[in-house]
């Protein structure tokens, strides 16, 4: 046998017996990781929406948007589809709706999840999911006192930042995207669950 | 029996990966920004560096030399997807702190490099002992070093609160600049000893002659 022929099958069987190893053990992963990822979400979803304690998704299709509609044709394009989280008391009914929303951060995608009231349909909560911010200084985006400052805006207050909205000392860039990311989607989102529920 | 023993105490202090050696640098500077992050990513790399050099040992006869470096960067692969794949679901919290630096492990020189100068050549014992004490080397190191950033940064360890009240943190600590800070505190330390214990030796050679 050649030496060239050895080093083939070698590296074959080699990477043959791992693709095996690795189908295995994504098999064996592959039901707690989808949970862990649902479980991730709902307890946001609960977060930003209070009185909130199961969750159905919904899929809207924001096609019906009109075209004049300063907020669908910018950041939601036709076929996209806009997941809408419906909150359900322990009656079985709607306290709002939950949408994701992202912008990009200082040090990365900054993802958003906003809570929106079923009956006002002003912001009732806001988290952030996820974010690669410079611990310490961007991640205060994370704090309280500056999520709690979009709470009870509505998609006909203005959310500016720097006039509604204070910045955060030291984190102007994503506490601008923050906003970026709330404001840009809420008209979109509140319509779709409009005609979606 | 002496083999065994010098194989795995070589790792833990005179060529400690991470102080002695200053290799596998870059998860070092990364995650350690807290003891738990710090001693995480010691035990992830110490995972895989075991894993990989028992396997490299045991099938490096099979493996024609010219081939050897892609064999073994699928076998180390191989072992760092599975790790992955298992804390993602296991250990979501850990796993998200790490986040992209767990896949880097592949490209750790830690890992290659073993395999490389011990494991292609030794008998399997051989490089279990020596994955085992480059590997306590690793998790001592970085646990240390993420104590610290975590003690000075936040006046916690392991999200403890050790410091007293009137501690003012020092923000710096746990971003990048406190790394190297510390890192190289660290190795200033280490090196000192190291000197101090090399010229104790010597003179205990000479008054012994």
């Amino acid at each position: 046998m050649g030496e060239s022929t050895r080093m083939i099958i070698v590296l074959t069987v080699i990477c043959m017996i791992s693709a095996g190893v690795l189908a295995w053990a994504y098999n064996v992963t592959y039901e707690p990781i989808l949970a862990n990822r649902a479980r991730a979400l709902h307890s946001s979803i609960f977060q930003v929406l209070p009185g909130a304690e199961d969750v159905r998704v919904i899929e809207a299709r924001p096609t019906s948007l009109a075209e004049d509609d300063e907020y669908s044709t910018k950041t939601v394009d036709s076929d996209q589809v806009l997941l809408l989280y419906q909150g359900l008391n322990a009656n079985g009914k709607s306290v709002g709706f939950a949408y994701l929303s992202e912008e990009t951060g200082y040090g990365g995608i900054i993802q958003v999840l906003i809570g929106v009231d079923e009956n006002t349909e002003k912001i009732v909560g806001v988290t952030v999911v996820e974010h690669s911010e410079t611990a310490g200084i961007g991640t205060k985006i994370e704090e309280e006192g500056f999520k709690s400052q979009f709470i009870g805006k509505g998609v006909n207050d203005p959310i500016t930042i720097g006039i509604d909205i204070d910045s955060i000392t030291g984190s102007t860039v994503s506490s601008e995207a923050m906003t970026k990311a709330i404001n840009k989607n809420l008209g979109v989102a509140i319509q779709a669950y409009r005609e979606a529920k | 029996m002496k083999h065994f023993y010098s194989d795995f105490i070589k790792g833990l202090w005179r060529e400690n990966p991470t102080f002695r050696l200053l290799i596998g640098l870059c998860p070092t500077l990364a995650v350690t920004n807290n003891a738990l992050g710090g001693f995480s990513m010691g035990v992830s790399t110490a995972f895989v560096l075991i894993l990989s050099s028992t396997m490299i040992s045991l099938v490096k006869h099979l493996i024609p030399d010219k081939v050897r470096i892609p064999a073994y960067i699928v076998l180390i692969a191989t072992f760092v997807t599975i790790l992955e794949l298992f804390m993602n679901a296991y250990l979501p919290a850990i796993y998200a702190q790490l986040g992209i630096f767990l896949p880097l492990i592949v490209v750790n020189c830690i890992i290659l490099g073993r395999a490389e100068a011990f494991a292609s050549k030794m008998p399997v014992s051989r490089s279990i002992f020596d994955a085992l004490g480059m590997g306590f080397g690793i998790i001592w190191a970085l646990t240390s070093i993420g104590i610290m950033r975590e003690l000075f940064g936040t006046g916690q360890v392991f999200g403890f609160q050790v410091m007293p009240s009137s501690f003012e943190p020092i923000g710096m600590m746990t971003a990048a600049p406190g790394a190297f800070i510390t890192l190289g505190t660290a190795v200033a330390i280490v090196t000192y000893i190291s000197d101090r214990i090399a010229k104790k030796h010597a003179k205990g050679k000479k008054a012994t002659e």
